[in-house]
């Protein structure tokens, strides 16, 4: 199967004012991401988090300066995700007590 | 499905025995296996995210637990620890917090436990019977009918019950003349009468018995619309929504664990400054005792259980909300028969006036209520009866005429056509005046006398004719009046509704201690009034029973509707009473302000809690860094501070569930005086108490070396 080059296709399509087409692969990420989330909210955040994570460790490793290990500096990131995301929820709950 | 012919002695309504009729009387309710049944719920909540999440405050501690748990197996997870013996201290915590999750549950799963033993017992009563169902579109009690289940009828079907039936499912009388055992919804173990045309007496409630005679009824509800139906779902919680006080708390309780998450956050920055570092576990614990735990706990079940004791009063409750607006009730419409006074009024004395005899008077007293079956009818003709008059014309070929709200007065046409009519002394005026007759000053003289005595005078008449007054007399019930004082006390502004003229109105006002009243007041009045006092920003509460009485009860803020009432009038209320007893309009706006106050006193003491364990755990966790002299209960050490704070945290909570279901103890006192009481005893007391209780399990923490 032939496949259409993209980065090939994008300034053409700037060129033409159209929207840039999303790369297949992210696209297919996104639109399964998108239906975990609506079947199961809970599984989708549990995922975001760890992505998140993965992006957010090396930066704890980084910081700690090497002091901390690299699962450790995991750990670490996940507790700051989990202290941010019950902030969120608490802001949620604030402006939308009904739903709780 | 098979088609009979003709009445049937044999019972083909197949209910399960009398032994199904369950008596919900007040605390009747089964409550074994209550406890064991919450334990069992209380673990598949903590362990059900998905549950936990709709408690914000209870959802914190939750995460807080499992990060604990994770400590507990991997203490150096985020980096190494401060301390000795961080597993066991970390394990200990672990424990200590996921009890503290467990009793919250356990305390809602308590109250949720108690409306669904209630349910049970009506889901018991609720059974699927047979029905005759009949074919005939006119109604006949020997029509030809056939056997079906309860579930296939539906609203508009025809149904014949016969004695010693269980009525299938709602309906609404349309013919015959039967007592029925409603003992099963009502607790109360006298039948009924149920007769067709009355507007009280007409409706039947599935899963109720006919003890005589045969009723046919046109079928009112849908399979699983009826009203033991809704009792259900309403009792289980099913249709549970948060009030709006319960709303206003919720955001309160997110705004301060927001602000001490965020607290605790910034800690450890601080902590490694001064050279003190805290352990995660540390920071957990210590976000979990400052947050308001107890009050997080307890607010569904404190919500729950005001929706159960109201049910206990055989009072069911459409919404949480509706039993809240009792307790903010600024005004309650009484009517004054049946609730102020004793509700059979009877005559007493007769008046004649102009040139008629006491013995004429009795005379046409007796002929103008021969076919008044009210209690004040009957009484007229048990008076007339003793003083020797005596039915002169044939009755069967007399006409009876109802009172109605419009005429205010009934009365019999005679066989030779004349009109005998007893009523208000100012429609009996017209009537006698639109027929060419005349009225006294006696008939005014009569008419003041009785209402100065705070009697009800029915003047009496023959066409254009006066014959004198019927002294009916009222009976304020007993304690009536210092109730009414309590609820001046409290604020509540009584207002008394009668149709009596304005002299009997003010005598009996007087006497009852109301505040107010509305004399010869007519549907629309209470109405009027209801708009009147919502117009000043009061909350409104009133009975009512009869269909006319619907739009009122729709506009008041609690509308409680008799059972024996109407559909109509039912369906327009957001309480009915099972009992039918318009007095208990003042025990429920009482169970109101006790939930509001319930709530309010553990929401302070939660609070003024939070206080006492930030000065227990601050101080030990930074004695290093020289703010030891702030350990004022002077705790043995850091870990012994937090574990003895959290121990704390978590056994209030299963101390407080009896005060949470059972309410606090409710007084008729002033918004102030409730304010001052309430700070006095739940804020001083919750900045004492875990002081001394907090000392108490640091002494035994450290005895036995947990930390």
């Amino acid at each position: 199967m032939k496949r259409k080059n993209l980065n090939q296709a994008a300034p053409a399509c700037r060129a033409r004012g159209e929207k840039q087409p999303i790369p297949p692969r992210i696209g297919r990420l996104g639109e399964s991401l998108r239906t975990l989330w609506r079947k199961d909210r809970l599984l989708a955040g549990t995922l975001l988090i760890v992505l998140a994570d993965g992006l957010l460790a090396p930066g704890v490793w980084a910081a700690s300066g090497g002091a901390l290990s690299l699962s450790t500096s995991i750990w670490v990131g996940l507790l700051a995700l989990t202290t941010i995301g019950l902030s969120v929820y608490l802001f949620y709950v604030m402006f939308k007590p009904e739903a709780f | 499905m098979k088609l009979r012919e003709g009445p049937q002695s044999e019972t083909a309504a197949s209910s399960s025995g009398s032994d199904q009729r369950l008596n919900r009387r007040k605390s009747s309710v089964s409550q074994a296996g209550l406890y064991q049944r919450a334990v069992v719920a209380a673990f598949k909540k903590t362990l059900n995210p998905r549950v936990m999440v709709r408690n914000p405050v209870m959802f914190v501690v939750w995460v807080g637990t499992v990060i604990t748990i994770l400590l507990a197996i991997q203490p150096d997870l985020f980096g190494p620890p401060p301390g000795d013996n961080v597993r066991l201290y970390n394990t200990t915590l672990a424990v200590i917090l996921f009890f503290t999750v467990l009793f919250a549950n356990f305390a809602e799963a308590v109250a949720e436990g108690r409306g669904k033993a209630q349910a049970d017992s009506l889901r018991s009563t609720k059974t699927e019977t047979r029905a005759h169902r009949l074919l005939e579109s006119a109604p006949a009690p020997d029509g030809r009918f056939e056997d079906v289940s309860s579930t296939e009828l539906r609203r508009g079907d025809l149904i014949i019950v016969r004695a010693g039936e269980m009525i299938p499912v709602d309906g609404e009388v349309i013919e015959g003349v039967a007592s029925v055992d409603e003992s099963a919804i009502t607790g109360e173990s006298a039948p009924v009468l149920k007769e067709s045309g009355s507007d009280t007496a007409s409706t039947v409630t599935g899963g109720t018995r006919v003890v005589s005679d045969y009723l046919i009824i046109r079928v009112s509800a849908d399979p699983g619309q009826g009203f033991l139906d809704r009792m259900i779902a309403l009792v289980e919680g099913a249709e549970r929504q948060k009030t709006p006080n319960e709303v206003a708390l919720t955001v309160l309780l997110a705004v301060l664990t927001q602000v001490f998450l965020v607290v605790v956050a910034t800690i450890p920055p601080i902590a490694a400054y001064v050279g003190a570092p805290v352990s995660i576990a540390t920071l957990v614990a210590l976000l979990v005792a400052l947050i308001p735990t107890t009050i997080g706990a307890l607010l569904s079940a404190i919500g729950i259980a005001g929706m159960d004791r109201v049910a206990q009063f055989n009072v069911i409750a459409t919404s949480g909300r509706a039993v809240e607006a009792c307790g903010d009730i600024g005004t309650l419409l009484l009517d004054k028969t049946g609730t102020i006074t004793i509700g059979n009024r009877l005559a007493d004395e007769f008046i004649p006036v102009g040139s008629h005899s006491l013995e004429e008077m009795a005379q046409f007293a007796l002929a103008a209520s021969i076919f008044d079956s009210t209690p004040e009818g009957k009484s007229i003709v048990r008076l007339a009866g003793q003083l020797g008059a005596r039915v002169d014309f044939d009755a069967e070929l007399a006409t009876g005429v109802e009172f109605s709200a419009r005429t205010r007065m009934s009365g019999t046409d005679l066989p030779d056509g004349r009109q005998v009519r007893k009523g208000a002394v100012d429609a009996i005026k017209g009537f006698v005046r639109s027929r060419g007759g005349v009225t006294t000053s006696q008939l005014d003289e009569a008419y003041e006398a009785v209402s100065r005595q705070g009697g009800t005078p029915l003047a009496v008449c023959t066409d254009s004719e006066l014959y004198g007054v019927i002294h009916l007399k009222d009976i304020i019930k007993s304690g009536i009046r210092e109730r009414f004082g309590q609820l001046r006390r409290m604020g509540i502004k009584t207002v008394m509704i009668t149709g009596d003229n304005r002299i009997t109105a003010s005598v009996i006002a007087a006497e009852a201690g109301v505040d107010d009243f509305v004399a010869e007041a007519t549907p629309e009045d209470k109405i009027r009034v209801i708009q009147e006092e919502q117009a000043q920003g009061k909350l409104v509460a009133m009975t009512g029973d009869g269909t006319n009485d619907a739009p009122a009860l729709a506009q008041a803020d609690v509308g409680v509707a008799m059972n024996s009432g109407t559909q109509a009038a039912k369906e327009a209320a957001n309480m009915v009473d099972l009992d039918s007893d318009p007095t208990k309009l003042i025990d429920v706006v009482t169970i109101g302000k006790q939930l509001l106050i319930t709530r309010g006193a553990l929401t302070t003491f939660s609070i003024a809690n939070d206080l006492a364990k930030y000065f227990a755990i601050i101080p030990a966790m930074f004695a290093s860094v020289g703010i030891g002299s702030l350990n004022v209960m002077g705790l043995a050490s850091a870990q012994s501070a937090v574990l003895s704070a959290l121990i704390f945290n978590a056994l209030i909570i299963p101390a407080l569930i009896p005060l949470a279901l059972r309410g606090v103890e409710f007084r008729p006192l002033t918004a102030d005086e409730l304010l001052q009481r309430n700070i006095l005893i739940y804020g001083l007391g919750g900045v004492i108490m875990p002081f001394i209780g907090i000392k108490l399990i640091d002494l035994v923490v450290a005895a036995i070396g947990l930390a």
